[in-house]
């Protein structure tokens, strides 16, 4: 069939015209676009992903895990991948210990199976590498000692697995560590392909940091202390322990009042100060023989137990009791181990209210202890020009001021360490993930607060109080004598002290000739028939003893226990001299992280809650606190669930 | 002499090249990170096809184009019983899940009737026009063919499947051409759609009857019929945007993201853009073979069927694509010389049609992957899996060889 040349030119050239039109354009995008249209497909498959670093360890001194984190797995099974599912089916079920006929249903009836888990590494170890079956790892924080210590150590945000609280948040930087970042190729469903990923950066991760706790001490802490509230009816109460050579808090119990239930997870041994009553008796006989303004037979007239103290040269007064009622004269020896009020209060007439301040703040009060702990109170003691007529003797007896149970814990300790008090605390090393030691805690002398002989005499004072007819005479221990001092402190509450409310304490070292444990134990208001710091908290200081003394392991230097010791009257005191410990203070790098703050925060309701408390819940949401009124908390400003910045003030408003 | 001596020579080689080509596309299209077991498997599958496509092929070949023009008015009536049996109990499948387009058969899918609708169209209109005395010159005359092809287009419109209908137009324009109508008839026969898709801008539009104005007074056709074009000129303008309307909103996202592709990148408009990008990644050379990342990754949609070109773009590059576009022009020409050489009106009209039929798969397919032509979802010629269409290609082919063969023994010689 011929055909004019002209159509089938015609028809040659829209061929022609067709193939150079795909053909042309074919160019345009490859050759002259192609960079571009490379480029693009490479952001569309490349994706840039951080890799997350293993948080660090918390570790007790003695390498027991306290908080780790480990990696766990979520399981995805997409069945239509599976290359045998009868056989996988099998694995899968093994691996994660579910029943085989549960997972072969899964498999024949869904396109995507999801076993959530979370599984640990070994248990997905034999899944790795089966087709179809998908492992998501994530870092999960594991708490392998439970609840133990759970207020040091503190928690971590839901979101970001930053620390929230504890030494947790204080050491945040040394736990994180620095994410890593690389570049994953991903799929159009967003799966994302592991192997040919480059990696830009190597995670690091996080630093292992050694706590001074001893799990095992800690334990029996905590133990005592649940055990005692459910005793003797109290609403909390606080254990601390340390170490007296080195600061190091050895365990660090808390209990309160949650509404109606009992918690462990406030760290109240830092953030809640307490008048200590009698316990703080010692500090003020410190003075007394610092400033020589009493020697070994010096007497006060004891009142036989009442006594009206003037307030004011019109005749006011107020009355003084005494619990033991001393008949006659009484030195201050005798004041201390019958826990005289009256006699204390007569001899604090011989200092003047600067010494009495300053022997208080010799021994750390009125400022934080400087434990690495993210909130800490610096506790309440007044300049002593506020001081009015009755201050002097309020002190003496353990009032007008507060301390937290570290502060109590920390000062008892300088009297144990010969009069030099040192810094607590809580972190004893940092390691890296290799386990090199990048910080070693060296003991922290912070000042000498009475001279090695006043240090002895005060010793000598506490080993009365447990000796026969003290007020701790519960508290003896029979082979390793216990030297201590009893507090029991009316409470104060809602503007005035509670008639029936006490805080019964008992602040202690042993043992009590050659020291190595300061103790401070405290129980808030205990309903029960027993409320006296000698009948309660010295009896608990003595069980947590026993029991420490029993187990295997506690920070108990056992080479130092040799043979029961003889009670000694006064122990010879050694001359004065400065401390043999060089200050070589090792900073922490404790660099303020605001990626760990955030910055925003919902103000907390605390409507209703006394102004301590609110302020308390306040502060450690993060803000600061200014008070207006008195009573109970009305309302705040900002409103509760607004948000305000970290520090920002929040005025309450109370009736 | 043996029958065999006698076979196109140029056409099988051609063939055989993108049989070979195809196949080697095919199975890189299946080797992906992403388990993809369509695909995976297609290339074993489509050999299968293959081997029973040579027998179909072996078959066609057996027919004597006598029989062949008698046989096309009852293959003509089954394609449009199919068509619209289709309508009634047809399903979606594969890539076309979506429209009516699969006839099923106690659950198993048979074929898609748009396949084999499209060789009988080219059979019946080579009868139709090979029939004719004298070349259409009037519009009148061209109504018999327009329905022949407009018919089973509408059929195929409705399942909806608008690639499909496209085809038959391609096939009607192209044996319309072969059988001597004059080029600016078919214009003008074409002008009516080309006003309907210049409606949306009435700017355009405008201008469009301007221009047909000016080509009806050069041209001069018989009166009525100027009137006539004009009219449905007119008209087109008209219901432009009631047919908009009536369009089904895939449609409708599949014409505006041919325009603009970036109107929806996440969904109608990710096809045009994923192929765009994986070929225009491939550069000069491409990514290497089996290496395309984009494609391993699935990126790509429908890679070993309908965007099968693209694997090819964006692992064998630039060099690939004309290496492969050659091959197609090479056999649209062989098959341009057969029809030529044919010895009879028929069978060069028939041969033609077939050519028609797959330039316009491949100008179709190509046009699409790379972003010229709207996505419409039909199968590029010995590339993509797919066993419907790759019978009819090679009843087709058989059919091509069939006239070649015809006309060497039948001594007319070349021209």
């Amino acid at each position: 069939m011929a055909k004019p040349a002209a159509r089938i030119g015609l028809l040659q050239a829209m061929l022609l015209l067709g193939a150079l039109a795909v053909v042309g354009r074919a160019g345009q995008l490859q050759l002259v676009e192609g960079a571009k249209w490379r480029a693009e497909a490479e952001q569309s498959r490349k994706e840039r992903v951080v890799l997350p670093a293993r948080r660090g360890g918390i570790y007790d001194r003695n390498g027991d895990a306290l908080a780790v984190t480990q990696e766990y797995f979520e399981v995805g099974v997409a069945p239509n991948e599976l290359r045998s599912p009868v056989r996988d089916a099998r694995t899968i079920a093994k691996a994660l210990k579910l029943p085989v006929a549960r997972v072969q249903r899964d498999i024949a009836t869904k396109k995507w199976v999801p076993y959530p888990g979370p599984y640990n590494g070994l248990e997905v170890q034999d899944l790795r590498g089966l087709r179809g079956v998908y492992l998501d790892g994530e870092y999960q924080r594991h708490y392998p000692a439970g609840p133990l210590a759970r207020a040091v150590i503190g928690g971590l945000t839901a979101d970001s697995g930053r620390g929230a609280s504890g030494i947790e948040l204080a050491l945040d930087a040394e736990l994180h560590g620095a994410p890593g970042e690389a570049v994953v190729l991903k799929d159009t469903r967003g799966r994302r392909y592991v192997s040919p990923s480059r990696l830009e950066r190597e995670p690091v991760p996080g630093r292992d940091i050694y706590l001074t706790i001893d799990a095992e001490l800690q334990e029996i802490a905590e133990r005592a202390l649940e055990d005692a509230t459910r005793e003797f009816e109290a609403r909390g109460g606080d254990i601390v322990i340390l170490d007296v050579h080195t600061g190091e808090l050895l365990a660090l119990a808390s209990r309160s009042r949650d509404g109606d239930r009992s918690v462990t997870n406030r760290a109240t041994f830092f953030t809640d100060p307490f008048e200590p009553g009698s316990t703080a008796k010692l500090f003020t006989a410190g003075a007394l023989l610092t400033h020589a303004r009493v020697d070994s037979t010096d007497e006060v007239f004891a009142e036989n137990g009442a006594w009206r103290f003037p307030t004011n040269s019109r005749g006011a007064f107020r009355t003084i009791n005494d619990v033991h009622k001393i008949q006659g004269n009484v030195t201050l020896a005798g004041a201390i181990k019958y826990s005289s009020n009256i006699a204390m209060a007569k001899f604090s007439e011989r200092l003047t209210p600067t010494e009495q301040f300053e022997a208080l703040r010799a021994f750390g009060f009125g400022s934080p202890a400087g434990v690495e702990f993210p909130s800490e109170a610096r506790g309440e003691l007044r300049m002593p020009h506020l001081w009015d007529s009755y201050a002097k003797a309020s002190v003496a007896m353990g009032y007008a001021f507060a301390v937290t149970p570290v502060q109590l814990a920390a000062a008892y300790g300088a009297i144990a360490n010969d009069g030099v008090l040192l810094t607590p605390t809580l972190v004893r090393e940092i390691r890296d993930p290799g386990g090199k030691v990048l910080y070693q805690h060296r003991p922290e002398p912070v000042r000498r607060a009475v001279s090695p002989a006043v240090a002895a005499r005060l010793r000598a004072y506490l080993q009365l109080v447990v000796g026969d007819g003290g007020t701790a005479e519960s508290a003896q221990l029979a082979n390793y004598p216990i030297a201590g001092k009893t507090g029991t402190a009316l409470r104060y509450d809602g503007g005035r002290y509670q008639d029936g409310h006490y805080t019964a304490s008992f602040a202690a070292i042993w043992p009590a000739d050659q020291p190595q444990l300061a103790m401070a134990v405290k129980l808030d208001d205990p309903r029960g028939s027993r409320y006296y710091g000698g009948t309660t908290a010295a009896p608990m200081t003595r069980a947590m003893l026993q029991e420490a003394l029993a187990s295997r392991r506690s920070a108990i230097d056992r080479r130092q226990l040799v043979g029961p010791a003889e009670p000694t009257e006064t122990a010879p005191a050694p001359e004065p001299e400065e401390p043999a410990v060089s200050r070589v203070v090792f900073g922490l790098p404790l660099q303020a992280d605001t990626a760990a703050r955030p910055g925003r925060r919902p103000v907390p309701n605390v409507a209703g809650n006394s102004l301590r408390k609110a302020a308390n819940t306040l502060h450690r949401r993060g803000f600061r606190v200014a008070v207006r009124g008195s009573g109970l908390v009305r309302r705040t400003t900002p409103v509760a669930g607004d948000s305000a910045g970290f520090g920002a003030i929040v005025t309450i408003w109370a009736e | 002499m043996p029958r065999s001596l006698g076979l196109d020579r140029p056409l099988l080689t051609v063939v055989a090249g993108l049989v070979l080509f195809g196949l080697v596309v095919l199975y890189s299209a299946g080797q992906t990170d992403v388990p993809n077991f369509a695909a995976r498997g297609a290339w074993e599958r489509q050999l299968v096809w293959l081997g029973i496509g040579a027998v179909v092929a072996a078959v066609a070949f057996r027919f004597s184009p006598r029989l062949l023009e008698w046989a096309s008015l009852p293959v003509y009536v089954t394609a449009l019983f199919l068509l619209a049996l289709t309508l009634v109990i047809g399903r979606g499948a594969g890539t076309a899940a979506s429209s009516k387009s699969w006839i099923y058969i106690g659950g198993h899918a048979i074929g898609q009737p748009a396949e084999f609708a499209k060789l009988a169209v080219a059979l019946m209109l080579a009868r139709h026009l090979s029939g004719l005395r004298e070349a259409p010159e009037t519009l009148r005359e061209l109504i018999p063919a327009c329905l022949i092809a407009g018919v089973p287009a509408l059929l195929v419109l409705a399942q909806p499947d608008l690639g499909s209908a496209l085809v038959f137009a391609g096939i009607l324009f192209a044996m319309l051409f072969w059988a001597g109508v004059h080029p600016m008839l078919l214009l003008l026969l074409a002008s009516p759609i080309a006003s309907l898709l210049l409606a949306f801008n009435w700017v355009t539009w405008v201008g469009w009857m301007a221009l047909l104005m000016v080509g009806l007074i050069a041209w001069r056709p018989y009166f009525w019929e100027g009137v006539a074009v004009f009219a449905a000129n007119s008209a087109m303008g008209f219901i432009a945007l009631p047919i908009w309307r009536k369009l089904e909103p895939y449609q409708q996202n599949r014409l505006l993201t041919f325009l603009n592709p970036e109107v929806d990148p996440q969904r109608a408009g990710y096809h045009a853009i994923q192929s765009k990008v994986a070929i225009g990644s491939g550069g000069w050379f491409g990514n290497g073979y089996l290496e395309g990342p984009q494609k391993r990754l699935a990126f790509l949609p429908e890679q070993h069927t309908d965007f099968i070109f693209a694997v090819l773009g964006e692992e064998l590059g630039f060099a690939g694509v004309v290496a492969a576009l050659v091959l197609f022009f090479i056999l649209f020409v062989v098959l341009v010389r057969i029809a030529r050489r044919a010895t009879d009106p028929y069978s060069s009209l028939m041969v033609f049609g077939v050519l028609g039929l797959l330039f316009t798969h491949v100008f179709e397919n190509v046009g699409m992957t790379v972003n010229v032509m709207p996505i419409t979802g039909i199968p590029l010629p010995f590339f993509s899996y797919g066993g419907s269409f790759l019978l009819i290609t090679a009843t087709c082919l058989g059919l091509a060889l069939r006239a070649a063969w015809d006309a060497r023994l039948g001594g007319y010689g070349d021209i």
